[in-house]
């Protein structure tokens, strides 16, 4: 039988999920590991987090049987390294699915980026900022601005000079 | 009535991160879209992304010594006017670095082209704007390489 660990969520809704689901998120394991199977999880929503645990239980289930000895070597490499970056997806179903999940708008997005965040679960703050890119990449500034809902707090001026600046970016590809 | 704007929901270092999975001239024109996206695209954590994984090891091996404020003024420092290394031998120029120059070239230039990567180069992610938020300590983190 695995061990159960219990999220309450910052509306009172409680998910019960396996360990291994859970420590996806390094703040998770740190603080069951001082013995507390209860974590209350205040800033985080029960609707985002029915997300991020769909999330852990679809990673901690392929981590749990690794395609690869480099895709676990990695994930040694990665927990045992000072700096913190996550290793690469690279079972493509893995990918797919995570391409599938992320399709979600921008609101939702930056709700889930925040919470894995608040929970250190690297891989998913990653994916999601990707994602966030990908609806940056090869955009003008005011297409940006349209997708992200941003006000233009510029002066014509400053606009004006900041575009002279960095001319070479501003030209079609 | 629309969803809350980025600026309203995420924290700048975050971003920033985000920016970092882009490309100098995706950034650039990001800098252009807002105050708060101008702070977010100049700060280090994007343009260290952007720079060559082998930069320091080469600039230890430059003619010159090359001082730049921040990750942003090298990347462009290296474009505008590359590094010679090794006694004018090799220099730091490569395609992507001509493709992201301001100004025209200033002569000399050397024979070989030596960094790789250049523009796009694949450093470690940092996950920095969440150090910034939670430990003191970060200021020190930031500038180690």
């Amino acid at each position: 039988m695995a061990k159960m660990i219990k999220l309450v969520s910052g509306d009172g809704a409680e998910f019960e999920v396996e360990e291994e689901v859970a420590f996806q998120s390094k703040i998770i394991k740190d603080i069951v590991a001082d013995a507390d199977d209860v974590i209350p999880l205040p800033t985080v929503s029960s609707k985002v987090l029915i997300q991020v645990i769909e999330y852990c239980r679809k990673h901690a289930a392929v981590n749990s049987f690794p395609l690869s000895p480099s895709s676990s070597a990695a994930a040694a490499a990665s927990s045992s390294s000072s700096i913190s970056y996550s290793k690469p997806v690279s079972d493509p179903a893995l990918r797919a699915w995570d391409n599938e999940f992320v399709k979600l708008n921008n609101s939702s997005l930056f709700d889930i980026v925040i919470a894995a965040n608040y929970l250190d679960i690297e891989e998913l703050v990653d994916l999601v900022l990707e994602t966030v890119a990908d609806r940056i990449k090869g955009k003008q500034a005011q297409e940006i601005r349209r997708q992200f809902n941003i006000e233009n707090d510029f002066t014509p001026e400053e606009e004006e000079a900041l575009r002279r600046e960095n001319s070479w970016a501003f030209q079609n590809n | 009535m629309g969803d809350p704007g980025m600026e309203e929901v995420l924290p700048q270092g975050c971003i920033a991160h985000a920016l970092s999975f882009t490309s100098p001239r995706d950034a650039c024109r990001a800098s252009a879209v807002s105050t708060t996206l101008l702070s977010a695209a100049a700060s280090d954590a994007v343009w260290d992304r952007f720079l060559p994984v082998d930069l320091q090891s080469v600039l230890a091996r430059a003619d010159r010594p090359v001082d730049c404020c921040s990750k942003r003024d090298l990347f462009f420092r290296l474009c505008d006017e590359p590094v010679l290394v090794d006694g004018g031998k090799m220099s730091t120029e490569t395609a992507a670095t001509r493709r992201c120059r301001r100004r025209p070239p200033q002569p000399p230039k050397a024979a070989v082209a030596t960094t790789r990567g250049g523009c796009g180069g694949q450093w470690k992610q940092r996950r920095l704007w969440r150090r910034l938020e939670t430990t003191s300590a970060a200021e020190g983190a930031l500038g180690d390489r």
